[in-house]
Parts: structure tokens; C-alpha cells; sequence
């Protein structure tokens, strides 16, 4: 897993995503960097209720910082998020840093 | 059904609207309908082959210079299925395609005016002619005979009739349109004349005369035009806005023939289609049309715009586009909080009872924190 930033600064890439969701409609997943100045758009995922896997999204997202965001866009489209899983990987560290 | 884009159409009588008479200028009997005819048979006749006949009688014609002259007119209506098109069900004027365009356009009714006698010997001269007009405008002037009129003499017990098919050209777009026959009908008017020469008064002489008519109806042959038409609105619109309509292109159709603006829109508490016209118009040219947006409620995502025009050009209702509209300002929010809903819940306040309309949630998001 990547190391925490705090404390020290590096850059990390966000690999994919995997989710315990269930719902109906369109999930739309997107990664944000800080300030939302850079995003990635994901494959949106087709929920089902109720599943019995947790989907995965790749992604191909390097920044010091990223965040996460999940929404839906039509009407009477619903989720429930219980879990999601982030994999990152450290890929470069600044100076002075390790 | 695939309509061609180059046919023929007839135009068949559905309906009498009236008929007037003028009686005989001598004798007192008048035009009747010979073995009472009906509405239905003359219906019949004159959309097909069989012939109805109009008569009047006159009897003690014992003065060689007596002039006998008469008319009937017939004004027809035309409504519901009343155009054929290329051989097909007559369909109505409201269902024609979009673009229909008549070309040109003719009828030849069949008419025909005659003398028949009775008792001693008698001469005389028939004369049938007939007239076709729409409201004033008279399209059509026609005797029996090119020739002269038909004449006899000397007869004793015997008949002669005139009787000839007669063609014009009604005159398309600029005298008539299809909606003017529509609305107007063809007044349709035979007249008779017969008199007298060379006879001798007989008080028991006596004669007949009559006035028929075989058929009658409109041929003609159409096209199909498209036209290109642009629309210029807001993005979203409501009641207030300015719509322009304009055309152009190597033929561009005349907004000036447009009469009229129909919106379209599904009624949110009944889920009907409602139509309001818009025939007032802000400024109406041959490029351009435009019109101020009315009579749109609360509640309707979208709208759909038609047009009808006087039928010079195009006939029937033709689509022009669909505009999406905006909520306007009465609509309130949900009341109550439900577990589990999907969706949010206007009010729209003048519709009475209280009609609703579900909305989208603005984009319901989960974000994170920042990672890792």
C-alpha cells in the first residue's frame, strides 16, 4: 500500500477501486486530485440489487492526492456504499523524502 | 402506407350543404328531385356513375314566345375521409403528408338539361349550361353543345336532351386551395333554358323539362415538398418567450401562408396530449415567423411545435421541433421526509386537485476523504 503523506510528500498512482455496493441505476465512479483540478472518469458500474460480489474499476490516476467520488445522475436511481477499497502505490517520493 | 412523392388525388363529395332552385320562369310546379332522392342517393351519384335528375313541369306552353329558363345549384361540403390519394381509402384533410402540394387540379361533371313533350306538335330550342364557382369566384362557364344548342322541332310525344361532358381547369393555388374547398365547398350550379320557335299555340301542348347531373368531383395530381425549417429558442423555455421560425434554401417555403401555431404537450396530472393554437404572431413574413410562447402550464418538461398553413403550400399539421421547457415558479418542494425515496416531489399549484410531478435529486453524490 501506499505510504501516508503525512509527514513526508510522495506521488502515488490509484490502480483501481473495489466496491461493496448495491443499488439500482448508473454508479459513476471519478478520481479527483486536490482542488479537483485533475480527474479520471471511471467505467460506470451497473448495480444490481443485491449483488454478491464486490465490482472492481481500474483506473490510471497519479497524484500526491486523490479523492474519491461516487454519484449517480437520472432520477429514482439509489446506492448503498458500505465498503470501498482504494489501491494506490507509492511511485515517486520528493525530496528530502525517503 | 408509403405515399410517392409525385401522385394522384381526387377530391369525393362527402356532404350537401344546400341546394337552391330558381323555378322555372314560367309555369308553377318548380324543381323537384325525381323519385325522391335522397341526400345519400345524390351522395352516391355523384361520387360514381349513376346520374341524379333534377325536374320541372310545365304544361299549357301555348304562346310561341314563352322562354322557359331555370337553375339549381348545388353547394357541396367536404369533411372527415374525403381525399383519395393514387386510388387509395380516402383519408381527411388533417391526415394528408406533410408537404402535400397540389399541382393542379380539374373536374368534369357531367351535366345535362333537356325537354321532353307531351299532347301536339310543338319546336322549341334546349339550352344546358352550368356554372362553377367557389364563394364569388366563378371558375367555370359551360354549355351542352360547343357547337350551338341543341335544338328540335316538330315532335310530337318525343324527347331531346343535351348532355355533355364538360372539363376545367380549376385554377391552383391562386383562386382556389384545398382548405377553401374545404371550408367554402363548390357551389355547383346547372341552369336550363328552352323556348319556343316556330310553334303553335296549342293549349293542350304540355312539356317536361329537366336538369341532371352524372358526377362530380375534383382530380388532381400533387407532390410532395420538403422544406427546411430552422428554429431559434431559448435553451429552456417559458411562457413569455420569443420563438423565431425561419426558412430558407433553393425553396423556401413563404411563412407568410402560416396560420397557425399549435403546442404540444403531455398534460402532467391527466397524461394527455393537449394542443393549444397560437394564431397571433409578432412578426409574420415570407422568411420569418415569430411568436411569443403562451398557454404552456406548470409542469411540463417539454413541448412539442406544429404548424398549419392555409394549404397553398403544404397541408395538414407538420412537426417543426420540440422545446424543452423550464419549471416555473409555483412548483414547491416535498412536504414530508420518506424513507427510501428516489426522487423529489413538486407541487404544481394551478392544477386543482393539486397535481404532482417526481424530479430528479440533484446528483446524489458520496465523495471521500483524500487518500492515502
Amino acid at each position: 500500500m501506499a505510504k501516508s503523506s503525512s509527514g513526508e510528500e510522495c506521488v502515488n498512482h490509484y490502480g483501481f477501486i473495489r466496491l461493496r455496493v448495491a443499488g439500482s441505476g448508473q454508479l459513476r465512479p471519478r478520481f479527483l486530485s486536490l482542488d479537483e483540478v485533475m480527474e479520471t472518469v471511471l467505467v460506470p458500474l451497473t448495480m444490481a440489487d443485491p449483488v454478491y460480489i464486490e465490482p472492481t474499476r481500474l483506473s490510471n490516476f497519479i497524484q500526491q492526492r486523490a479523492q474519491l467520488e461516487l454519484k449517480t445522475t437520472a432520477i429514482d436511481e439509489v446506492f448503498h456504499c458500505s465498503k470501498i477499497i482504494i489501491f494506490a502505490k507509492q511511485v515517486a517520493t520528493s525530496y528530502p523524502g525517503n | 402506407m408509403t405515399i410517392p412523392l409525385n401522385g394522384i388525388f381526387r377530391l369525393l363529395v362527402t356532404g350537401i350543404s344546400s341546394i337552391t332552385t330558381r323555378a322555372s320562369s314560367v309555369g308553377s310546379v318548380g324543381w323537384q328531385t325525381s323519385s325522391g332522392v335522397s341526400d345519400n342517393d345524390f351522395l352516391d351519384a355523384i361520387n360514381g356513375a349513376d346520374s341524379v335528375r333534377y325536374l320541372t313541369a310545365h304544361q299549357a306552353m301555348d304562346d310561341p314566345t314563352l322562354f322557359f329558363s331555370g337553375s339549381l345549384g348545388f353547394r357541396f361540403s367536404f369533411s372527415d375521409d374525403c381525399i383519395s390519394l393514387n386510388g387509395d381509402s380516402p383519408i381527411s384533410f388533417d391526415n394528408l403528408p406533410a408537404g402535400f402540394n397540389v399541382i393542379g387540379a380539374s373536374t368534369s361533371p357531367t351535366l345535362s338539361a333537356g325537354l321532353q313533350s307531351g299532347g301536339n306538335t310543338f319546336g322549341g330550342i334546349a339550352i344546358a349550361s352550368a356554372e362553377l364557382t367557389l364563394g364569388t369566384v366563378k371558375v367555370g362557364l359551360f354549355y351542352s353543345d360547343s357547337e350551338g344548342p341543341s335544338s328540335f322541332s316538330n315532335d310530337v310525344g318525343g324527347s331531346v336532351s343535351a348532355s355533355v361532358p364538360v372539363n376545367t381547369l380549376i385554377d391552383y393555388p391562386t383562386v382556389i386551395t384545398i382548405s377553401d374547398l374545404l371550408s367554402l365547398g363548390p357551389q355547383f350550379i346547372i341552369s336550363g333554358n328552352a323556348s319556343l320557335i316556330n310553334g303553335v299555340p296549342n293549349p293542350g301542348f304540355f312539356w317536361v323539362g329537366t336538369l341532371s347531373v352524372d358526377s362530380f368531383s375534383v382530380v388532381g395530381s400533387y407532390q410532395i415538398i420538403q422544406y427546411t425549417w430552422n428554429i431559434d429558442a431559448p435553451p429552456k423555455v417559458q411562457n413569455g418567450d420569443t420563438i423565431t421560425i425561419t426558412s430558407d434554401g433553393d425553396n423556401p417555403l413563404d411563412l407568410d401562408d402560416i396560420t397557425e401555431v399549435d403546442v404540444q404537450y403531455l398534460d402532467p396530472s391527466t397524461q394527455e396530449i393537449i394542443v393549444t393554437p397560437i394564431t397571433v404572431f409578432t412578426t409574420q413574413g415570407p422568411r420569418i415567423l415569430v411568436f411569443t410562447l403562451d398557454g404552456v402550464p406548470s409542469g411540463v418538461p417539454k413541448i412539442r411545435i406544429f404548424v398549419k398553413s392555409n394549404g397553398r403550400q403544404f397541408s395538414g399539421s407538420v412537426l417543426l421541433g420540440e422545446l424543452l421547457t423550464i419549471f416555473f415558479t409555483d412548483g414547491t418542494g416535498i412536504y414530508k421526509l420518506v424513507p427510501g425515496k428516489t426522487n423529489d416531489t413538486l407541487y404544481i399549484q394551478d392544477v386543482v386537485p393539486y397535481a404532482t410531478i417526481n424530479v430528479k435529486i440533484p446528483d446524489p453524490t458520496l465523495k471521500t476523504a483524500f487518500v492515502p
